[in-house]
């Protein structure tokens, strides 16, 4: 086959897909053309509505009469407005609760199923969660964690262990969310760990095992190390996220009680589509928003996100 | 006395033994070298010794005490591997110091074995340097480094040359031999490059499907190999083979005709292999003679001028295409493709193998033959 092939160039010429190999100069056209369907679905989804927020956060718009120009005064308010900074320190304190146990959990399980149990199927099991969306996640535990109706307060009866009521307790709340959210999130953080912990050559381990390393030092002195890249990336897009956390709270708690979960999206929701403020809710938006460009910029600079030894 | 010792070791994974029933005994100071084509076990076996891979069966004995069991830090080895194993985010200090600041050494202990390592191997102006800021050569001295700070019983080296460049591997050849020359350490040495088998061995392992074919020094395995195996393995360019009927014996002498009607007579004990026998006989590309009539004739296919000789590829009669017989001309050789060749082989210089593959014990070497000359 390869012989009449060639036979047939030597004949023909270049034939003809060789022909219409783009020429260096075109080089950046076709790049544009492929880069060109999510270009367009960035901008009609991402950055028009991000413009068009920022464009309400000043004005009056209440979703029924024409938006008023009101100039920073939806910010004025906003720095004012003990709710705001409220549910600010309830989302600071969701985002402290989440994160560091999540990442913590995720980092275990990785390791466990990087140097113990390289099953498939556990692989599945602990993504699993992640598989259900937010809204079933938050019924399923709502349920479970129902105080009299719940099967874990009747666990806990049963070893006469007290019952707690979770979800209806000002005390509690946040930290079930939290836990809710570690649950579902947890295996995702995992793979993409264990994904990184993938990468790192074996012979650093076997040179470390000859070198006297315990499980425990080659997990902290290589492992840890070398999964700079992936830590930025799990930690900038689980801490955004749990800052946008809202699903939960909104099947849950609805921000109750005693607004003990109510926090900055909710807050924003219930600006927007219960008291109809569109602008100050925009405002709120745009402020979540600079806290989490803010927040990704300096976790990137601080880990040189964008260097990793292991290239 | 022998720093390791294997008896009896085995490889298996699951139902597939690889590494079939092991004995070796490597003596204190000895450069060891397993040679193999890949796929030998010669790997598996020294990450065995390792303590990278389990035996399956036997024991292995490190500096007199048993260590199959043992884990790889206890074993007293140091392992300078194919890709260097450097930790890349830690500096070549850190490299050197990791397993002395894992063991709780001093800093002053630390600093004086990593600084006498870095000077012995060149390498104290790129103390502080990470890995990405360094070349193969010195990424490669590293791991030596590396290994050395920890003063082991016996060092394992994994083909630690084989991602290097062709001069580069030559100048790390000779630094390993100064370095087994001034430590005087025990060094097995994992290759499929017999060339640094032969250059760095006190003693070459040629291994084959997961057993040993022969241990000996290199120019007992090249002048004296055991079998088909490792006669065609050592040496480069490869030994020839040709196939031919055992005539008789005289004297010391025996007579084999070649597949074109050709005698020969080789300086071979042919013990009990009766007259009529199919045998092989070897011929190394050095041990042929051009002569002017007679002999084995071929056409000449292809001619390498490499300087300091001339190798010339001969197409024989009854051979085929792909069996070229490789010849070792002087460097001055005037031949040319087309040219045909006459071939004599000199009785020192022929091997011969039954039709097992075994060899027959040859009566003289080149060596022996030229000063008995």
């Amino acid at each position: 086959m390869n012989d009449k092939l060639q036979a047939r160039e030597r004949r023909a010429g270049p034939i003809p897909w060789q022909a219409a190999l783009p020429r260096p100069g075109k080089d950046t056209l076709v790049a544009w053309g492929m880069v060109l369907p999510a270009l367009i679905g960035f901008a009609i989804f991402y950055a028009y509505p991000l413009l068009q927020a920022v464009r309400t956060s000043f004005t009056d718009w209440n979703l029924l009469s024409a938006p008023g120009w009101v100039g920073w005064s939806n910010y004025v308010e906003l720095w004012q407005d003990d709710k705001f900074w409220h549910a600010l320190k309830i989302t600071a304190y969701y985002v402290l609760l989440n994160i560091p146990l999540q990442t913590a959990l995720g980092l275990f399980l990785a390791a466990a199923m990087d140097r113990l149990l390289r099953s498939v199927a556990l692989r599945a099991v602990v993504l699993f969660p992640y598989l259900l969306s937010n809204v079933l996640v938050a019924m399923i535990w709502l349920w479970q964690l129902d105080p009299t109706l719940g099967w874990v307060n009747h666990a806990l009866d049963a070893v006469g262990l007290s019952s707690h009521a979770y979800f209806s307790d000002p005390d509690e709340s946040l930290l079930t969310i939290a836990g809710v959210n570690i649950w579902r999130h947890m295996g995702l953080v995992a793979l993409l760990f264990l994904a990184g912990m993938q990468s790192i050559p074996r012979d650093l381990y076997e040179a470390a095992a000859i070198d006297g390393a315990s499980e425990w030092q080659m997990f902290r002195r290589i492992t840890l190390p070398l999964l700079r890249p992936v830590m930025v990336f799990v930690l900038v897009t689980s801490v955004t996220g749990s800052l946008q956390i809202f699903d939960t709270v909104a099947v849950a708690t609805a921000g109750g009680p005693a607004e003990s979960t109510r926090v900055l999206v909710y807050y924003i929701y219930e600006n927007a589509f219960s008291y109809y403020r569109m602008g100050y809710a925009s405002a709120l938006s745009v402020v979540l928003c600079l806290i989490m460009v803010l927040y990704t910029f300096v976790q990137m600079r601080l880990l040189n996100a964008n260097q990793s030894d292991l290239a | 006395m022998s720093d390791v010792v294997l008896r009896q070791v085995r490889k298996a994974y699951g139902s597939i033994e690889t590494i079939h029933g092991i004995d070796l005994a490597v003596e204190s100071g000895e450069f060891v070298v397993f040679v193999g084509p890949s796929g030998c076990g010669k790997s598996t076996l020294l990450r065995m010794i390792a303590g990278l891979e389990d035996i399956t069966s036997g024991e292995l004995e490190i500096a007199g005490v048993r260590a199959d069991t043992l884990p790889p830090a206890r074993r007293q080895v140091a392992m300078v591997f194919q890709s260097y194993a450097l930790y890349p985010h830690l500096t070549v200090f850190e490299n050197m110091a990791f397993g002395l600041t894992l063991a709780g050494e001093s800093r002053d202990v630390i600093r004086d074995r990593v600084s006498r390592a870095a000077q012995v191997l060149q390498l104290s102006h790129l103390l502080e340097r990470k890995p990405k800021a360094l070349s193969g050569g010195q990424r490669q001295r590293v791991a030596i480094g590396r290994a050395i700070v920890r003063k082991p019983a016996v060092f394992l080296f994994d083909e630690p040359l084989s991602n290097l460049d062709a001069s580069l591997r030559v100048q790390m050849r000779i630094e390993i031999a100064r370095l087994h020359a001034e430590m005087q350490a025990t060094m097995i040495y994992v290759t499929h490059d017999q060339v640094e088998a032969m250059t760095l061995a006190d003693k070459i392992v040629v291994l084959n499907k997961g057993g040993i074919e022969q241990v000996g020094s290199p120019l007992d395995l090249y002048h004296h190999p055991r079998n088909l195996f490792v006669a065609g393995f050592i040496g480069s360019p490869k030994m020839n083979f040709l196939e031919g009927v055992l005539q008789g014996t005289s004297g010391e002498l025996a007579t084999v005709t070649l597949a074109d009607g050709t005698p020969l007579q080789l300086a071979i004990d042919t013990g009990s292999t009766a007259p009529g026998t199919r045998v092989t006989v070897g011929v190394r590309p050095e041990h042929f003679v051009a002569v002017a009539s007679g002999g084995l004739a071929g056409r000449v296919l292809v001619v390498e001028h490499l300087g300091d000789a001339t190798f010339a590829y001969v197409d024989v009669p009854g051979r085929a295409q792909e069996e070229l017989l490789i010849v070792r001309l002087p460097a001055n050789s005037r031949t040319r493709i087309g040219d045909t060749l006459h071939l004599d082989v000199p009785v020192y210089g022929g091997h011969l193998f039954d039709t097992d593959g075994h060899a027959l014990r040859r009566l003289v070497t080149e060596d022996t033959d030229r000063a008995a000359a």
